[in-house]
Order: C-alpha cells, then structure tokens, then sequence
C-alpha cells in the first residue's frame, strides 16, 4: 500500500463494494479470482479491511470521549441531517477523571464483549416502562402526527392489527406500517419514510443511575411480510435523547433533532422473503441532564421509485426500552 | 479453568485484544452486518477453550487459529449467495489476514493522530459513513455532492489515512 491510490485497491475496493449487494454475483466472482491469483491483491485486500476497522473502532472511541469531555474543544461539526448514533457536546459529565475510564465501559456496551460485563463491571439492567410496548391497548389507525405528549405511539400512517405470524414475539396485535408522510416543517417534501414516535419521560432515571455511567438500549421486532425480492426497504429503530421541555418539539420536527443530547440507532435492511421477526437494537449514552427520549421506529424505501411510499406489509411488535448503568467500582484489572 | 484467579491472564489478554479479533472475523467476512454475531461466536469459543492457552505465549496467533474454525463455520452456515469471499479464498489470505490484523493496535495508534490532521468536515464524513451508517447516497443527498464525487472523496481520504499510518510506523534511519 505504498500508493494512496493505487489502481489495484481502488479497484479492489470497487469490486468489495460490489460484491456485498444483493445483485452482487459477477463482482464476487471476479473479486474472488483476482484474490486466488495475486497476492499483491490479498494483502492489499486484508490491509484494506484491517484498516477499515482500524479507522471505525477509533472514530467510535473518539465520538464517545468527544461526547464525555465537556471541556473538549475537539467537537466536530454536524451534517445538517439527523443524528444517526453519533452526539453533540453535552455537558453532563463532570466527573473529568473518570472520563478515559468511563469511555471504556461506555466503548464494552458498544462492542461485544457483554460477556465480561458480569466480570468486570457491576452492572445493573432496569427496564423502562414504554406505553403500550407490544400495542395490545391500542386499536386501529394510530394518532396522526408526531406525538404531542408521553406515553402515545403516533406518526405517519399505519395502524395496529391482528397478528397473523406465528413466530410473533408477542402473540396478539403488532404494529402495521401504511404509508410515508411529509414531514409538517416540510410538507411538499418527498415521503420515503415512515415514522412512528412515542415520548418517554427519563427524570426518574438520576434515581436509578445514582450518578453512575448509563445508557439506553431500545430493542424492537420487525417483520417484513413482503414476498422475497420486493424493493429495498431500511428497517430501523432509533432513540434520541433530549433535555428541555417535549411540549414543542413537534412543531419543529424533523429540525429539532439538532438539540438532541445523544442518539443511537440500530437498523436492517430487507428485500422481504423472511417470515421470522427479527430484533433490532440502539444504544445510546443517557446524560445526567437528560428530560425525556423520543423512541423511533420507521421504514424507509430506498428505491425511492415513487412517493408517498406505500408499505403495509412491514410490522413492528414487543418494543423495549432498558436502562444500563455500571458501578464505579470496577476491577484493577479493568482499571490497566 | 479451574478458579478465577487462573482466569485473569485470559479475561485480560482477550479484553485487550477484542479489537484486534472483530478486525480479524471483519477481514475474513468482508461484510460488517454479520461481524458481532461471529465476533460473540469467537469469544465464547475462546473462553470455552481458555484452558488450552499458554499464559506465557502470545495470544493472538492463539486466538487468531480459534477464530479462523468460528470463522470457517460461519461460512458453512450461511447462504453462498450472503458471502463475499469464497471459502477457499479466506484460506489463501490467512496469513495476510493475521498479519493485519496482528498489527491492529499499532496502527490504531498511529491512526490517531492521522484523524487529528483532517478538517472537521472529513473526520464527520468518516464518523457519518463507518459510525452512524449511512450510506454514500444518503450522505450524498445530505450534502448536495453526486455519489461518485462522495466516493471518490471517501477513498481519497482513506488512502491519505493509510499513507499516514504508513509514515509513522516506517522505521526511522
């Protein structure tokens, strides 16, 4: 890898791009013969991996002691779009010495090395009441529009039905989604997506956290009913974290995102034929100022052939929100 | 293992490593979907077979040799369809792939200051891309770009990265 740019790992990079979409046949054979005769080829093609992860593991370390270190004046910039798992300076941590320490327990909740929370870390899991998380209390059309209070799912249009899966997690009504709606800050917009929020009140949860170091983890079941082969849709949970009041946040959605102390999100993307719920999830730093959280889940079409995008056969069952905090008293090993 | 204070040496030495083998199980899948479910799998493996590692030894290319059968199962489980590589592939590039990945640390290093010489536009560019994962026509659309100009500049910066890395871990005269 002496050329930044050299032809064989621009190309090789073509072909990896290629090769890991759904119509990706010619390239992954192509790519698979290039690399069975050069070795030039597989030993660019593992740097170019390698690295690859090199460069995510220290950006996902870097956005977390970014977002802890209040003082740091190394904050990067924002997209003007939503935020999507990454955060803007927050300053609910002012427990400086603990920051190095604190983005390592963070870093382990994002990785997955669960495996060893019970090892090193206390760690305490509470569950967190969603309204209405599996919409058994809920009938028909869901409120039009983003939420305008806790505790309501409402959105775009879709609508709770009866399940007819049998591998439901939750057996009774699941979550139907419709149709993609505008945005109300921009109604003549396309529609690609659509959305449904529920707010949740976080204040109680100092009393859990005591303090200590904590994050959101949103789970949610989808299920797409569509036959195999159907357009590209991204499934997706998200939860977005904010302190302040939630009475007005409606009115400036989607924008308001840009105050949003912390975000994650989880998603899949599907072409239908699989009949099995599968369960997504987000996680997201829980800051000491945070008010309430806005859980999201949506379907976006990504062929974006045509708007409003018409779902109908894209479900959402057995959503669950839990809050994770870890004790300061950690092991002197993980203290190395 | 037989107590916990044998385990130490392990927990510990696989706590350090973990990076360096989700590198590895990427390197060898190709897809990042797919890299936590394997990842989980090696680590269980691992800790299943703790006992068989010597203390005193390595323990990446230990650990490197576990993954590859996890790794290797992996592929046996899944559609040939969902697959980048060819089995026999991954088997040719063995060596490459251990020793990449066997540089992990180092180059994680390095890459640090790499990330502190680009603007606050192309280290949110790369966050948006490898973090928040959103995909070059998204990120196009956001930015008002065509989504061959964004790929052009994601590579770009990728390479000047690798040259950078490159440039601090060359030995010095």
């Amino acid at each position: 890898m002496k050329t930044p740019l050299g032809k064989l790992e621009q190309r090789l990079q073509e072909l990896l791009e290629q090769a890991r979409a759904e119509d990706g046949l010619s390239a992954r054979v192509e790519l698979n013969a290039l690399l069975r005769e050069d070795a030039d080829a597989r030993r660019c093609m593992a740097q170019l991996l390698v690295d690859e992860q090199v460069l995510v593991s220290r950006l996902r370390e870097d956005g977390l002691v970014a977002m802890l270190d209040q003082d740091s004046s190394n904050v990067i910039s924002r997209f003007p779009t939503a935020p999507t798992g990454h955060q803007r300076r927050s300053p609910w941590f002012s427990w400086r010495p603990l920051i190095a320490t604190a983005a390592g327990l963070v870093l382990g909740l994002f990785s997955a090395s669960m495996v060893f929370g019970s090892i090193f870390l206390r760690t305490q899991v509470h569950q967190l009441a969603l309204a209405n998380p599996s919409f058994e209390q809920v009938t028909g059309r869901l409120p039009s529009g983003f939420p305008r209070a806790m505790g309501i799912w409402s959105g775009d249009e879709s609508d709770v039905v009866a399940d007819t899966a049998a591998s439901s997690p939750q057996a009774g009504k699941v979550l139907r989604f419709v149709r993609a709606e505008a945005d109300r800050s921009n109604t003549d917009g396309a529609a690609y997506a659509c959305d449904v929020y529920q707010l949740v009140d976080l204040r109680g949860t100092g009393e859990l956290t005591k303090g200590a170091p904590a994050t959101l983890e949103l789970s949610a079941a989808f299920r797409d009913g569509r036959p195999l082969g159907s357009a590209l849709n991204k499934i997706s949970c998200r939860i977005y974290v904010f302190s302040g009041e939630p009475s007005r946040l409606g009115e400036s959605w989607p924008n308001a995102l840009e105050d949003a102390l912390t975000s994650g999100m989880g998603r899949l993307e599907s072409t239908g034929g699989d009949p099995d719920w599968q369960r997504v999830e987000a996680q997201t730093v829980l800051p000491a100022n945070a008010k309430f959280a806005v859980v999201h889940l949506a379907v976006w079409d990504s062929s974006q052939e045509g708007h409003p995008a018409a779902f109908g056969q894209i479900y959402a069952n057995d959503i669950r929100l839990s809050l994770r905090s870890q004790t300061t008293q950690i092991s002197p090993l993980a203290k190395r | 293992m037989a107590n916990s204070a044998d385990e130490i040496p392990f927990i510990e030495a696989l706590t350090r490593h973990q990076p360096a083998l989700e590198a590895f199980c990427y390197a060898n899948i190709g897809r990042r979907g797919e890299v936590r479910e394997v990842l989980q799998a090696v680590v269980v493996r691992l800790w299943e077979k703790s006992a068989d590692w010597d203390p005193k030894t390595n323990f990446l290319p230990w650990a490197f040799a576990v993954a590859r059968f996890t790794v290797l199962a992996h592929f046996r489980d899944q559609a040939r369809d969902r697959l980048v590589f060819d089995e026999d592939v991954v088997l040719a590039m063995a060596e490459e792939t251990e020793q990449a990945a066997g540089q992990f640390e180092v180059r994680r290093e390095a890459l640090g200051s790499c990330l502190e010489k680009l603007d606050e536009d192309q280290r949110r560019l790369l966050h948006e891309h490898y973090i928040a994962g959103q995909t070059l026509r998204e990120l196009a659309g956001v930015m008002r770009r065509s989504e061959s100009a964004l790929k052009m500049t994601l590579l770009r910066l990728r390479g000047q990265l690798r040259t950078c890395i490159d440039r601090q871990l060359a030995p010095t005269i």
